[in-house]
């Protein structure tokens, strides 16, 4: 007869015996197991609580830019062509930078163009004239007459859709009517002095122009005077070089050599300008 | 007092050769009539090898008794050591000739060339790896002059296979392996062999765990899978004898009492 007591006992050590192995893995398993749940989880719930929190924010965003008004259009101060030019050249970067925070500056890309248009002040005029016609008129009507400012911000642009203006203008035009446009300007004096090294390397007298009425704006009639001087000998042929350069005179306190100037100038132009100027200063409008 | 099913399956799985127990299997039976053919063959020698506990004394056992009716066979389970006696013992069985005194190779073979017989007798050697080389010698000269032939078993070591290649290999017309039965073959043994002892309610108790539970513990071989069947109905057999046979689940097999079948058998390092 078999000893069943002993060999329960026995196999009783057995199974615990075979079990060793499978807790010997398991708790391998474990080691390695949490220690890596630990290391790697982290990151995945930190990554999931960025984009649990990013997602609001980029809804915002999309809020924000799928919100515009387009019937708020508001460009400040622009009522000329140059500063047309300057915000066609932001528009084509607000394409680049759509996907991020669009924030602008202003953008000199327009001299580029200035350079690769004919050099002549009035072929400039008119080819601008092309792509910004729609647009002056309605600037004219909405926007006084005003001086560009030295520091302006301007703030939530936002384009009505141009089917005049070219193609690369509608497609920027298209983006941007989804979204809202930020555009803060920096001190003018860079943009200046960015302007007046183009003009030392090409002498164009658009350029010399364009410095001369920053001058202007910015009070230093010396200046203003100077580059209207230097356009003037570039091209006799600006009447708004002429005009510029007369009323430098007057605010420098030479009133009479700004009138005999003028007259000078409306012999050989009959510039309606010129002399409306001129009426002006011998009125005292103008001082 | 009637013995209990479990008394009479132990007794199903004694380790014993009883040609009566043989279990036609049939890779087994294809085998086995693969020999037998080949004794009708002119062969010198049949070598018949395998691991301890593959069936080869069984199928000694069994092909004796099925020749026994028809030729001269022969059958030693135990071997001869001694020489003397061996050929003694050969000329005594099937020349019917006793000898007193030491009779070596060339007396007997003197013997063997004398007496008439009307056909070739056949000498059954189990367990040859126990003979001598000297007499493994003797018997290979005797096999080469076609007066007997032997069909001899080994168990398949190195040395045997020495003994097979060295001493055989030119002579043996035919070779056997036996081999481990397979997982399906040992479920097919045990049901085989207790249905044909009438027990039937312990055939039923081999769920398809237990089988593969003791294939795995006895690799498939005859010998341990006796041993532990027979084990296994012993302790099931104490249990009741025991009064503790209700702790157990008896319309099946507990695994729990094959395992410790295994730590009694040896089969479980325990």
């Amino acid at each position: 007869m078999l000893n069943t007591i002993d060999l329960e006992k026995r196999w009783f050590r057995y199974k615990i015996k075979s079990y060793i192995p499978h807790l010997i893995i398991f708790i391998g398993v474990l080691a390695i197991g949490v220690p890596s749940f630990i290391i790697f989880n982290p990151k995945e719930n930190d990554d999931n609580k960025k984009k649990v929190l990013s997602a609001p924010v980029v809804k915002k965003e999309l809020e924000t830019k799928s919100s515009p008004d387009l019937k708020n259009v508001s460009i400040p101060s622009s009522n000329t062509r140059i500063v047309s030019n300057q915000i066609l050249d932001t528009v084509k970067n607000v394409k680049i930078q759509n996907d991020e925070d669009i924030m602008f500056e202003p953008s000199l890309n327009f001299m580029q163009n200035m350079r690769n248009s004919p050099p002549s002040f009035y072929a400039m005029d008119s080819s601008s004239k092309v792509n910004t016609q729609n647009n002056e008129k309605e600037e004219k009507k909405k926007a006084p007459n005003k001086i560009v400012q030295t520091k302006e911000k301007i703030e939530e642009i936002v384009l009505e859709e141009n089917p005049v203006n070219t193609q690369t203008n509608t497609k920027v035009q298209k983006d941007i009517q989804t979204s809202v446009i930020t555009i803060n300007r920096k001190e003018a004096s860079d943009d200046i002095n960015n302007v007046i090294k183009r003009f030392k390397v090409n002498n164009n007298p658009v350029l010399s122009l364009f410095i001369s009425k920053k001058y202007y704006e910015l009070g230093d009639y010396p200046q203003a005077y100077n580059y209207a001087l230097i356009t003037n000998q570039i091209n006799r042929d600006i009447e708004a070089s002429w005009i510029i350069f007369t009323k430098s005179l007057v605010k420098l306190d030479k009133r009479d050599q700004a009138i005999q100037t003028l007259k000078d100038y409306i012999k050989d132009s009959n510039s309606n300008s010129a002399r409306i100027l001129l009426e002006e200063i011998q009125s005292g409008k103008f001082k | 007092m009637e013995p209990s099913i479990y008394s009479s399956s132990k007794g199903v799985f004694l380790d014993i050769v009883n040609p009566d127990e043989y279990v036609q299997l049939d890779r087994v039976s294809t085998i086995y009539q693969s020999l037998k053919d080949s004794i009708n063959k002119p062969l010198k020698i049949i070598l018949l090898f395998g691991k301890p506990g593959t069936g080869k004394s069984m199928f000694l056992t069994k092909l004796h008794k099925d020749l026994s009716t028809s030729k001269i066979v022969h059958l030693y389970e135990t071997p001869i050591l001694d020489e003397s006696e061996f050929y003694k013992t050969l000329a005594q069985d099937i020349f019917f000739t006793k000898f007193s005194g030491e009779l070596n190779f060339t007396q007997f073979m003197k013997i063997v060339k004398t007496s008439p017989i009307d056909s070739i007798p056949i000498v059954l050697l189990d367990e040859a790896q126990l003979y001598s080389d000297m007499l493994m010698e003797k018997i290979r000269l005797l096999s080469d002059s076609r007066t007997i032939k032997f069909v001899i078993t080994l168990h398949k070591t190195e040395k045997e296979d020495l003994i097979a290649k060295e001493h055989f290999q030119t002579r043996i017309w035919e070779t056997i392996e036996l081999e481990n039965a397979s997982a399906t073959e040992l479920k097919l043994y045990i049901q085989k062999k207790l249905m044909k002892a009438n027990c039937f309610d312990s055939a039923s108790m081999f769920s398809g765990k237990n089988m593969n539970l003791i294939y795995k513990l006895t690799k498939g071989n005859y010998r341990d899978t006796n041993k532990l069947i027979y084990t296994l109905f012993d302790l099931y057999e104490t249990y009741e004898q025991n009064n503790h046979l209700s702790s157990l689940n008896t319309n099946s097999i507990s695994n729990k009492l094959v395992e410790m079948s295994a730590i009694q058998t040896g089969l479980i390092n325990a």
